[in-house]
């Protein structure tokens, strides 16, 4: 026989008609001596019925021609639009121009960030401080353009006023 | 009479006759799911006829392993929760229900308050326990099929039921 607090455990699964015979069996047994438990589980049958009771949706009227119309009209835009299907990176060609276009790109973007202040011909702080003999151990880049924020900084660190 | 999943084989080959038709069948139970899980009538129209026109665009890949039933309910839960997630709507209310309150006699006007009761205690419980009860005690099906439709076990079914079913005792208990 089961105890009290096992069979509360099983009595949403009792009542929702889950249980194996066997187990259901016991909890029947249980019933049958608890008081206790026997009014817990009114107290569910209770709240099962109020949940139970709610009212469900109505249903439109022409809801499933509508729907059926929407599905026609899917299909007939997905075919005005493309006339021929067309898969992005679908044939070799197209992966190819992808690939192509990617390396160009990036290439042209490493080209266009190969400056320095030194190229440019501007006298930097980092300069500065070279020429002073001022070693800094820094991670920013050594070469800050002129009149940056880290250039300020720099020569703020090293006094020039 | 043809099956739902029949049916649903011939709308994979163009056959919009069929598809309608298992939108009538099925229909009221996927605006039923919506409804209750949404609270609102124009979401879970959108949602239901959504969730309708999802199948049919994955109907070459259905494979009839489950019953049609329960894959229009897994479908109609991923839309419900994903509103869900992106609505977050307020309470169940209507604005019709709220601009024509019935009177009635008094046993009415307090059933209709503990519906109200119910129908809002219902609306706050997190998504899965929400659905969990609304599969259970509207739709009636097993544990088994529930954890089908929510993507878990039925062990895990009965879990969100009793957490469910805690928090609407702790709300309703007096008016039960």
């Amino acid at each position: 026989m089961v105890n009290c607090e096992r069979t509360r455990e099983l009595l949403n699964a009792y009542l929702d008609g889950e249980l194996s015979p066997e187990r259901r069996a016991k909890v029947d047994e249980h019933l049958r001596a608890c008081g206790a438990c026997t009014d817990v589980r009114s107290q569910w049958l209770r709240l099962n019925r109020a949940i139970g009771s709610l009212p469900g949706a109505k249903v439109p009227d022409g809801f499933a021609r509508r729907v059926r119309q929407a599905a026609e009209a899917g299909r007939a835009l997905r075919v005005g639009r493309m006339g021929r299907r067309v898969r992005l990176f679908g044939d070799a060609l197209t992966r190819i121009a992808a690939v192509f276009m990617a390396v160009a790109g990036v290439a042209v973007g490493m080209a266009m960030g190969w400056t320095s202040a030194a190229a440019n011909g501007h006298a930097t702080a980092s300069d500065r401080m070279e020429s002073e003999g001022i070693a800094l151990q820094t991670d920013m880049p050594v070469a800050m353009p002129e009149d940056s924020l880290s250039d300020v900084y720099l020569a703020f660190v090293i006094d020039e006023e | 009479m043809a099956s739902d999943e029949e049916l649903m084989a011939r709308a994979a080959e163009g056959d919009m006759d069929a598809f309608e038709e298992v939108v009538q069948r099925n229909q009221q139970l996927a605006l039923n799911v919506a409804y209750r899980f949404l609270g609102d009538p124009v979401l879970a129209e959108d949602v239901a006829q959504d969730a309708f026109l999802k199948i049919l665009s994955g109907a070459t890949r259905y494979e009839p392993s489950a019953r049609f039933r329960t894959y229009l309910y897994n479908v109609v839960w991923h839309l419900c929760v994903d509103l869900y997630r992106r609505k977050r709507p307020g309470p169940l209310e209507s604005p019709h229900e709220r601009a024509h309150p019935d009177p009635g006699p008094a046993q009415a006007v307090l059933a209709g308050e503990l519906h109200e009761l119910v129908r809002a205690a219902v609306h706050s419980l997190p998504p899965r326990q929400r659905m969990a009860i609304i599969l259970k005690h509207f739709e009636d099906m097993s544990y088994e099929d529930i954890g089908r439709a929510l993507g878990c076990s039925p062990t895990a079914v009965d879990a969100l039921l009793v957490r469910a079913k805690r928090k609407l005792k702790d709300v309703l208990e007096d008016r039960l």
